[in-house]
């Protein structure tokens, strides 16, 4: 189940529309000159969190998300790509976190997507989160994080959550977290490595981003 | 917007390797160094976590490369992938292979670059004796390429390298061991003056990484 959901957050970002209520926030001005997208683009594999996480799991695996594979597996690829190219999205980068032991049906995603601008990033952000055939988006209410953030779980038709998710924007950046099985509190949690990864994206925003 | 498709040559690298750990190979021609005793290593499970940490960075890579994609790469997902080749399957049980992590490094504008891609497979084992033994079991068979040895300056515990070149690439490959870590760096370059010197030197870097994670 894990595994099938992955692909299935994976889009989500870049899916079909559903009304949207977020959080909107005064935007916090970075320190130092702004990364131009080009430098972000090489930072971007070193935003996705390597610490901060919840205890007992670690990075398992991660890659470029290019538009062109998002396009490709997108169920309408022609959508996909006028959105793509509506919201300047530049490149995005998929971080995957597993339970030491390895637990079924435990673990996390973090997806990280650049956009040329923060206009785009917020329109993309604005979006929000759609539910394929046969489940639901039930949002909840979230700290505010970053410029924007929203929090919400993916339910099935039995009501059974089957992960929760969390999106935070800064800037021309946005993180997507996607968990599961991470009990006792699940949501709290899947908030608090969103905080991991907006210090991520406000680290790499002012340049420094340290070694992974 | 920007789309980049992993190079052909580095998608077939990842194939290769990941057939290399699972397959059972040859003894092959090797350049050995004598051992160096090292301090006690971290624990199995420790240094398990710290795989990522020896991988190469940002600032041993040349000039607009990134880490495209790395991943851990387990027993069961080569085992999944053989779809239960009792061959596979004995082949690795034998090995002591505990785990591994693959790594592949490429430009994100590469049609600007010579050098096509790097990648980068560790692997953790039980015991130093079954690293050593999978370090020379054969990696001159990659994709069906003749890889023919090169000699290179010593890594590490023991190392040795390999070549396969055509009309308009040139691949090379540097192994090493340290203790019961094996680790390879695969160069893939279109250029005419590649050398073997270009993958030692990342190696190099591997190796400090590998070693400051506590090997």
């Amino acid at each position: 189940m894990w595994r099938s959901s992955l692909l299935l957050v994976g889009s989500l970002l870049l899916a079909g529309c559903s009304e949207v209520q977020t959080l909107l926030a005064t935007p916090t001005p970075t320190p130092g000159p702004t990364p131009t997208s080009e430098e972000l683009t090489l930072r971007l594999s070193l935003l996705a969190p390597r610490d901060g996480l919840p205890s007992g799991f670690r990075f398992e695996s991660g890659r470029y998300e290019p538009n062109q594979s998002i396009i490709a597996q997108a169920p309408d690829p022609v959508s996909t790509g006028d959105l793509v190219q509506r919201w300047g999205r530049v490149i995005g980068y998929v971080a995957t976190y597993a339970p030491l032991d390895l637990v079924e049906g435990q673990g996390f995603q973090v997806s990280l997507d650049l956009y040329r601008t923060a206009g785009g990033a917020r329109a993309a952000f604005q979006e929000g989160p759609s539910a394929p055939p046969g489940a639901v988006v039930d949002r909840s209410a979230v700290t505010l994080l970053g410029d924007e953030s929203l929090g919400f779980r993916l339910r099935d038709n039995s009501g059974e959550v089957i992960f929760y998710g969390f999106w935070v924007r800064k800037g021309n950046l946005t993180a997507s977290v996607y968990s599961q099985g991470l009990e006792p509190d699940p949501a709290g949690t899947t908030e608090a490595i969103a905080r991991a990864a907006l210090a991520r994206l406000e680290a790499g925003m002012s340049g420094q981003t340290g070694a992974p | 917007m920007r789309a980049i498709a992993p190079q052909g040559i580095i998608a077939v690298l990842c194939l290769a390797a990941a057939l290399l750990t699972a397959s059972a190979c040859t003894l092959a021609e090797s350049f050995l160094v004598t051992s160096t005793p090292t301090p006690a290593p971290p624990s199995g499970a420790l240094l398990e976590e710290r795989l990522p940490q020896m991988l190469l960075r940002q600032d041993d890579l040349p000039s607009g490369f990134v880490a495209w994609s790395e991943s851990y790469q387990r027993n069961e997902d080569i085992l999944a992938r053989a779809g239960g080749d009792p061959e596979v399957v004995r082949s690795l049980r034998n090995s002591g292979r505990q785990t591994g992590y693959v790594a592949v490094y490429q430009a994100m504008d590469p049609t600007d670059v010579a050098l096509e891609g790097i990648f980068v497979i560790l692997e953790l084992y039980d015991r130093p004796e079954q690293a050593s033994t999978a370090l020379y079991r054969d990696p001159r068979q990659v994709a069906g390429t003749a890889m023919r040895p090169v000699t290179i300056d010593p890594l590490a515990d023991e190392s040795l390298a390999y070549t396969a070149t055509s009309q308009d690439s040139a691949l090379y490959s540097v192994w090493f061991r340290k203790d019961r870590l094996t680790a390879a760096v695969f160069t893939s370059s279109v250029a005419s003056d590649a050398s073997v010197e270009e993958a030692h030197a990342f190696a190099q870097r591997l190796l400090a990484h590998v070693q400051a994670a506590g090997l």
